[in-house]
């Protein structure tokens, strides 16, 4: 019994850590919400509000997650381009 | 041009139509892009062959591809939007792509005949906010007792006051629904509250409207505006296609 009662947790823990992954994940490769946030920057930058250094870094990764997420999307739309 | 570059197929949009239309030409990251349209039954894609790469969404790219939808939008009154920066391999496989969403199109187009989507932005000026907190006792009382107080000190007190200062920002919100959201979805198809994208935002609303609305539409917010505008900013855009209305599926449908 005491088997039972240590395994389940750990269980438990692996579950709500994929789905906590699953939730980052969603938030971190989801295109309209990359394409807001480098709305945002732009707009910081263009308003003095953060330096050219901070700006270039932030793009960077913003438009790397951007490429991934994009390539993810892109197959999605290709299935479709396949004959019924 | 003479390049050795594989070329793709960029769609911008759908439109309901039985003619050969002409959009003219775009100028895509440098270079001029003749447009052309990809038939199928009474429905037609949008495109431009482009160098097949991931198109990065920055401004001016955004800017190209809704300055190539607006263009389409002058011209006909059935337009189904396409999210930015969608190349294909091939013309056949837009074609494909075409046929296998037609289902889906085949019941949008009535939906969205003659309808544009208008956007409507409404951001709280700083002085105004802070206005009304200090009008607030109980939040301008908290605000003073966690003034000065070490981090620790004040730990639970800025925990209320965050959580007063959330239930402040929900009445605002509240209030603007009623008094600028709520008229003006009378005059609309549909309208939608989104997610507020700043912490600043009041109102993040898009509105499906016919098109010959537009000009009675238009009154209201700037009526509106003349009531709110001490208080508030206004971002008004628009026409555009009904995005926040049509959901493709990017998924063939069974059967």
């Amino acid at each position: 019994m005491i088997h039972k009662l240590v395994s389940a947790p750990i269980n438990l823990v692996i579950k709500v850590g994929e789905k906590i992954k699953e939730e980052a994940d969603k938030e971190l490769y989801d295109l309209p919400t990359i394409q807001q946030k480098l709305i945002q920057l732009q707009m910081m930058y263009e308003l003095g509000e953060i330096p050219e250094e901070a700006f270039q870094e932030k793009e960077d990764e913003l438009l790397t997650r951007y490429e991934i997420a994009k390539q993810m999307e892109m197959e999605q739309w290709e299935e479709l381009t396949k004959k019924k | 041009m003479m390049s050795n570059e594989e070329m793709g197929i960029y769609i911008f949009c759908a439109i309901q139509t039985e003619e050969e239309d002409q959009f003219g030409s775009i100028e895509i990251e440098g270079e001029e892009r003749e447009t052309f349209t990809i038939r199928y039954k009474d429905a037609a894609m949008v495109a431009a062959e482009v160098p097949m790469k991931i198109y990065h969404p920055k401004k001016q790219n955004l800017l190209m591809h809704q300055g190539a939808v607006s263009r389409v939008m002058d011209q006909k009154d059935t337009v189904i939007p396409i999210s930015f920066g969608n190349v294909f391999k091939s013309r056949d496989d837009v074609a494909a792509l075409l046929e296998n969403l037609y289902p889906q199109f085949e019941t949008l187009f009535p939906a969205i005949k003659g309808k544009i989507e208008l956007g409507l932005k409404v951001i709280g000026k700083k002085e105004w906010l802070e206005e009304m907190v200090k009008e607030n006792p109980q939040v301008e009382k908290m605000a003073s007792a966690v003034k000065g107080k070490s981090e620790s000190a004040a730990y639970y007190d800025r925990i209320q006051l965050g959580g007063m200062a959330q239930k402040l920002f929900a009445s605002l919100q509240n209030e603007v629904k009623q008094e600028i959201f709520a008229p003006l979805e009378e005059t609309a198809v549909s309208a939608k509250a989104n997610d507020p994208s700043s912490e600043k935002m009041l109102l993040n609303a898009s509105f499906l409207i016919d098109r010959d609305q537009e000009e009675l539409f238009d009154q209201k917010v700037n009526e509106a505006h003349e009531k709110w505008k001490d208080k508030v900013e206004f971002n008004y855009s628009g026409p555009w296609p009904a995005y926040n209305f049509v959901n493709i599926r990017l998924k063939v449908e069974e059967g």
